[in-house]
């Protein structure tokens, strides 16, 4: 492997990452939708990674109930919208990035977002609009990476288009452990890690990344492991 | 042998994992289940998401659903917080 990064920003990723990989990262044009829970954490990390294009959409403003978990919310920060936050506080960590914003709902926003994006992902609290996305998704042949999580538990997996993945794993439901077991701090940046983990396997091809698969991670008790699969 | 996964909070509350058992229907394994784990509530396996080898097999249908030999059963719930 050629370990010529010559960002020296990136140096650190050379122990993984060719040039040719961190360019193929650095070039992906990647929609995050929801940037709370997951979303800021994955926001951070695909920045820090190189990724230098970026759609974020949330409908949301930061509130008091975001300060345990989500990583951009501040007491100051409190009314103001998701997205604006989320992209001032990356742009202060990478300033050459391109960003984009939409404070909205994904099923109220016109479906050409998702058109010129090469990866999708899934960082909403709904599991109808997991699904929602899902479809759209397939519609414009772009891989979505899903993550959802609840209590101590989290899953993530890659849905390749019209895999129908969260569709035939959710069928009618509409709420899961979530409602219960809310969100505690340490589990949704290790979801989200994770989801970035499964972002590189797909860029760079490897036969380890959960295509058509969902991981079930159980941080209670310390188990990661793949319980559907299509 | 029918090998059945308690995860998540079913893992938890019931200190259980993998168990295998013999085949049958589900009301039958679960019967035996219950013979050997006393503790176990029926209501858990009614409401709880159920896999058998990837499929999923709803509420209403899981209880009369012949297991056979070789499948594994996923107990668990879903997860849609993001």
């Amino acid at each position: 492997m050629k370990n010529n990064i010559t960002d020296l920003r990136f140096i650190n990723n050379s122990g993984i990452l060719s040039s040719e990989d961190q360019s193929k990262i650095q070039a992906m044009r990647v929609l995050i939708i929801g940037v709370g829970g997951l979303g800021g954490y994955l926001a951070h990390a695909l920045c820090r990674m190189g990724v230098h294009n970026m759609w974020l959409v949330d409908k949301d403003s930061f509130s008091i109930t975001n300060l345990n978990r989500q990583l951009f919310s501040t007491p100051q920060n409190i009314g103001q919208p998701k997205v604006d936050i989320v992209k001032r506080e990356l742009l202060s960590i990478c300033p050459d990035l391109t960003i984009e914003t939409h404070i909205s709902a994904i099923e109220e926003l016109d479906e050409a977002v998702f058109e010129g994006v090469d990866i999708v992902f899934d960082a909403v609290d709904s599991i109808q609009t997991k699904i929602f996305i899902e479809n759209i998704c397939s519609k414009y042949a772009c891989p979505l990476i899903h993550g959802a999580l609840g209590g101590w538990y989290g899953q993530v997996g890659i849905s390749l288009a019209n895999s129908n993945l969260l569709k035939d794993y959710y069928q009618q439901a509409t709420s899961g452990l979530e409602q219960k077991m809310k969100a505690p701090t340490f589990v949704p940046p290790f979801v989200a890690h994770l989801m970035v983990a499964q972002f590189v396997m797909l860029c760079l091809n490897k036969e380890e990344a959960l295509i058509n698969q969902v991981l079930n991670i159980d941080m209670l008790n310390n188990e990661l492991r793949v319980i559907y699969r299509k | 042998m029918v090998k059945i996964v308690f995860l998540n909070i079913l893992r938890s509350k019931y200190k259980l994992h993998e168990v295998d058992i013999e085949p049958g229907t589900f009301k039958e394994v679960f019967a035996r289940l219950k013979n050997q784990y006393p503790n176990l509530e029926e209501k858990d396996f009614q409401d709880c998401v159920m896999f058998v080898n990837d499929v999923r097999i709803t509420h209403l249908a899981r209880f009369d659903m012949i297991l056979k030999d070789g499948d594994r059963v996923i107990l668990t719930h879903f997860l849609g917080g993001g």
